[in-house]
């Protein structure tokens, strides 16, 4: 649609007459007039964005929390609050989007009798209300002259950002890690320091808000070490955890009656007290409180499943009975070892004779989904939903969860009354 | 790369601007140097619906609650560190959806 005449100031008697001629009554209408425009062109604002919002983002904003946007040139950017990650799309409209800053809304543009008359008593205003009836049917001069305010349209706008809520992007973590593993003092001069991130490093460059960022430091056993965070060498962690261990024989404690004191002060030469205190965090629990002394114990899980990824560490296929043999005698005394502790590092191939097992772990497959399955399917043609499921787990959603994701990408059948899945093409 | 949204200007909190939201295209050339009027709005004193004359068209609509408020924000580059500013909120529009009505006038005088 055209714009019309540029220039001077529009009157009273300007948008009276449009009035008139768009046949409309002056006295329905309530006394402000807002005439909208596009500034002049130093005014106007080509900078601006329009984003969709949730109620979350909005009160961050409104409290004045920050908000950030997050992603190097070769990532999808993602909005991060404190505590969640959000994708970002440009999402088109066909309709044009106006934006005025402080226009007038009907209750503010006066003769709505709630707001002219909010002073006056019931009676009045009903009496008030007659009066403007009255006007209706005779469309006179004598009424106030008609008050006019220009509003400015800062832009116009055809297109905003659409913000989901997703998972955060992690996977980038251990990769910003890897090369600067920690494996002990002795061995820190191999260390390039250039590549240390201390935290503000790590959060500005990975996809995900600072309590998801927290939340996988501690999953994947980050620790801080002067200032940077480092992952620890498996050969180190093994080490470290095994001094931990050895204090359980030596000192004759009940498995559930670990000392954190003594621990970390018989260790504390051989390794440094980050490194401990951190690790007796990953792999104990509280126990008992006796006399004012809390005594902790051993996640055995934990402990027993990273002592089996030390067993399978050497490449190739394991006699499973030998295995199962070996694993057993190298966790501490009192702790069991059970086959289902190896879902997600290793697979058990019972069809052959002698069975055998071998490691295979979840962080070591390709990254891409499709990728991924390609590998599962070629190293075993048949899963169960149980086997599958820690190596995809990853993937899984809210909406998309594991079952969906092989609804997706697999092809389900029955094996001897168990549901099963495999590749959905022969490859 | 992180981009950092930097605190808002006024200490009052964040100002709420509005959208009219309008059908088709309604853009000013980039040339056009002066203020340019769009058109006038008016509200009815009965039920509070917006009115907007444009051109030889009399628009009805309505004043809604956005389904989702919106952000206005605003890029900048500040020693060449891209920066971005919540300008505004949105949390209500004027929609003007229905069709223009015209202005039939014999009147020779032009809008």
């Amino acid at each position: 649609m055209p714009s019309k005449r540029e220039g001077k100031e529009r009157t009273p008697e300007d948008v009276r007459k449009v009035i008139k001629t768009a046949k409309l009554h002056e006295s329905e209408l309530t006394e402000i007039t807002q005439i909208l425009r596009f500034p002049e062109a130093s005014q106007r604002n080509n900078n601006l964005r329009l984003m969709l919002l949730d109620n979350n983002i909005l009160k961050d904003i409104e409290e004045g929390n920050p908000i950030v946007f997050k992603g190097d040139p070769d990532e999808n950017v993602v909005l991060c609050t404190d505590n969640k990650t959000y994708d970002v799309k440009e999402a088109e409209t066909s309709n044009s989007f106006l934006l005025v800053p402080n226009l007038l809304f009907a209750a503010s543009t006066g003769l709505d009798e709630t707001i002219a008359n909010n002073s006056m008593e019931d009676s009045d205003s009903s009496f008030e209300r007659s009066n403007t009836s009255l006007n209706i049917s005779n469309d006179s001069d004598d009424k106030p002259p008609r008050k006019i305010v220009n509003k400015d349209i800062v832009n116009t706008f055809f297109t905003y950002y659409e913000l989901k809520p997703c998972k955060p992007r992690l996977s980038k973590l251990s990769k910003l890690l890897e090369s600067t593993t920690f494996q002990g003092l002795e061995l820190e001069y191999k260390i390039d320091k250039s590549k240390l991130l201390d935290y503000k490093a790590i959060l500005h460059k990975v996809q995900a808000s600072r309590v998801e960022l927290d939340e996988e430091l501690t999953n994947i056993q980050a620790i801080e070490v002067d200032g940077h965070y480092r992952l620890l060498e498996f050969d180190y962690e093994f080490r470290v955890l095994s001094y931990m261990l050895d204090l359980i024989e030596e000192n004759s404690w009940p498995l559930d009656r670990v000392s954190k004191e003594v621990t970390l002060d018989s260790l504390k030469d051989l390794a440094p007290m980050c490194v401990l205190e951190a690790m007796f965090g990953f792999y104990t629990l509280k126990s008992a409180e006796e006399m004012g002394v809390q005594y902790y114990r051993y996640k055995e899980d934990k402990v027993c499943r990273f002592l089996a990824r030390v067993l399978l560490r050497s490449a190739g296929r394991f006699n499973l009975f030998e295995f199962m043999q070996a694993w057993s005698d190298s966790v501490p005394e009192g702790m069991t070892t059970n086959e289902s502790l190896l879902s997600g590092i290793a697979l058990i191939d019972k069809n052959v004779t002698p069975q055998v097992i071998w490691g295979f772990s979840e962080n070591e497959l390709p990254e891409d989904i499709n990728e991924r399955f390609r590998i599962l399917f070629h190293t075993k043609p048949k899963w169960t939903v149980d086997e599958i499921s820690p190596y995809i787990q990853s993937y899984a959603t809210e909406k998309l969860n594991v079952n969906a994701l092989l609804t997706k990408h697999a092809r389900a059948s029955t094996q001897d009354g168990v549901r099963v899945f495999s590749a959905k093409h022969m490859n | 790369m992180v981009v950092f949204f930097s605190k808002s200007e006024t200490e009052s909190g964040v100002p709420e601007w509005a959208i009219v939201e309008v059908q088709g295209l309604i853009q000013i050339k980039k040339d056009q140097s002066g203020p340019t009027v769009v058109g006038d709005l008016h509200f009815f004193n009965r039920n509070k619906h917006p009115v907007l004359i444009l051109g030889h068209h009399v628009l009805n609509g309505k004043e809604m609650k956005l389904e989702q408020p919106m952000a206005v924000i605003e890029k900048n580059e500040i020693n060449g560190k891209v920066e971005y500013a919540v300008k505004a909120v949105v949390k209500k529009k004027l929609l003007f959806k229905s069709r223009p009505k015209p202005i039939i006038s014999n009147v020779a005088d032009r809008i």
